[in-house]
């Protein structure tokens, strides 16, 4: 079994590090720049179980992007990944319904099990 | 050992043996774990020891007999033990040793803890520990992205050319009109490290160099802005671009960062900038404008917060919301 995973981030490094680091348990990645491309393509993929969220982005960064997904009425878990540290930022994430902060630079390990958690691949 | 740990500070429990020992650490998850060194396979077992799932954060007291080589007195740092005691040792060394994590905890705790606030005067950004830290603030952030050593040095790497990949993360403080900008310049050897380190391929495009050095800014930016927000400083932080390392040597704070042995080395260059605020109209905001105050509906209900940097989102949304005859105060883009 395995799982589909979006990372969103405007790097291309953290997305290569995330693929990876998920990829090697068995999840299937796909990849999105911000909150605009995100939303283009997750209306495309509807078997999604999980996002992986930076917060910092162009066009729509990864709050407002929570704000249209609860608008949307999704149910997939959203965690969020960021070099972001600030109190009231994770509050607002965690009001809008994210599972989970992790702050850069992660440890690939606490990603996969963070993923394990919120969409096992037995599933 | 047990008699010289006193009983209302200490819940001291002893074992005769290794598999004693990690049923024992499983149990209690204690906070302390005291061991004698055997002759053979010391690091071996500090890392059994480490490795039981209650011990990733226990302080690690070493007991050695005689003098080991300082070979393996490093190989026993590198699995984690913290301190050595050596026999003969007296009851007051044991509890003194006992006493030092506490101390150090305390340590910490004092670097992060709050004095008394002036807000009288213009904020000064280079005397905030957070500032005066900053190279060794980075080089930690970077050795745990890329589990590498980073040893940092003051001053701006004498080699660097001006031609050198550059990333600049700006941060905006908009309450006090001041511009954060760290930049990271990368040196041949660096940027080889980018590619075979971070991108894991030798032959990874220049497009692929530059956005790992803008990715690196941004861990930058990142230990910077949450280092300031002990001091209660907050910073809003822009997207990391590429920029010209022409501009750095010997106008700003600057430091040098030497990745492990061969690998090269990043010069980090923080700049402090006083900008002036703009007051425009709602339909002129855009993308990367940081809000000098907050925005609160006729109810007074926050809308967005003083220090939120805008995206096209957000500044769409707002113009639409506010119309062209509300002005605010912005910091321009970063």
């Amino acid at each position: 079994m395995t799982a589909r995973v979006m990372v969103i981030d405007d790097s291309m490094l953290v997305r290569r590090q995330v693929t990876a680091a998920l990829k090697t348990p068995g999840y299937l990645v796909s990849e999105a720049i911000d909150g605009v491309d995100a939303l283009e393509k997750l209306a495309e993929l509807a078997d999604m179980k999980l996002i992986v969220c930076d917060v910092n982005m162009p066009r729509m960064n990864g709050i407002e992007l929570l704000e249209r997904l609860n608008a949307q009425g999704s149910s997939v878990p959203v965690v969020m990944l960021t070099t972001e540290g600030q109190p009231e930022l994770i509050h607002r994430a965690r009001s809008l319904g994210a599972k989970g902060w992790i702050v850069k630079p992660f440890k690939p390990e606490f990603l996969v099990a963070t993923a394990a958690k919120l969409a096992p691949l037995g599933a | 050992m047990v008699r010289a740990l006193p009983q209302e500070s200490h819940q001291v429990e002893a074992v005769g043996d290794e598999g004693s020992a990690l049923a024992a650490i499983a149990r209690k998850a204690p906070q302390v774990i005291i061991f004698s060194v055997p002759a053979k396979g010391g690091p071996d077992l500090a890392r059994r020891l480490r490795g039981v799932e209650n011990a990733a954060d226990a302080y690690l007291l070493a007991v050695l007999d005689g003098t080991p080589p300082a070979k393996e007195l490093s190989s026993l740092i590198s699995a984690g033990v913290h301190d050595f005691m050596r026999r003969p040792f007296s009851n007051v060394e044991l509890l003194e040793r006992v006493k030092a994590p506490e101390r150090l905890l305390r340590w910490s705790r004092s670097l992060s803890k709050p004095g008394a606030f002036d807000f009288s005067g213009a904020l000064d950004v280079a005397s905030l520990r957070a500032w005066r830290n900053l190279g060794r603030l980075v080089a930690d952030d970077l050795a745990e992205m890329a589990t590498c050593l980073v040893t940092v040095t003051q001053g701006y790497p004498a080699h660097l050319g001006v031609e050198a990949p550059c990333a600049t993360i700006a941060m905006s403080l908009a309450s006090d009109q001041l511009e954060l900008r760290l930049s990271l310049v990368a040196d041949p050897a660096a940027a080889a490290w980018i590619r075979q380190t971070l991108l894991r391929d030798p032959e990874a495009p220049d497009s692929a160099m530059h956005d790992a050095l803008r990715e690196l800014a941004n861990t930058a930016g990142g230990a910077l802005k949450r280092a300031a927000l002990a001091e209660t400083i907050i910073l809003s932080t822009g997207i990391p671009r590429d920029e010209s390392a022409a501009r750095f040597p010997g106008k700003h704070d600057c430091w040098s960062l030497d990745l492990s042995p061969g690998s090269g080395c990043l010069g980090l260059v923080g700049e402090i900038r006083k900008h002036h605020n703009e007051r425009i109209s709602a339909e002129q905001l855009s993308e990367g404008m940081v809000l000098a105050h907050d925005i609160r509906s006729e109810g007074g209900v926050l809308i967005v917060a003083a220090g939120s940097r805008l995206t096209a989102t957000s500044a769409n949304r707002l113009a639409a919301m506010l119309g062209p005859r509300y002005f605010l105060e912005v910091a321009p883009a970063a």
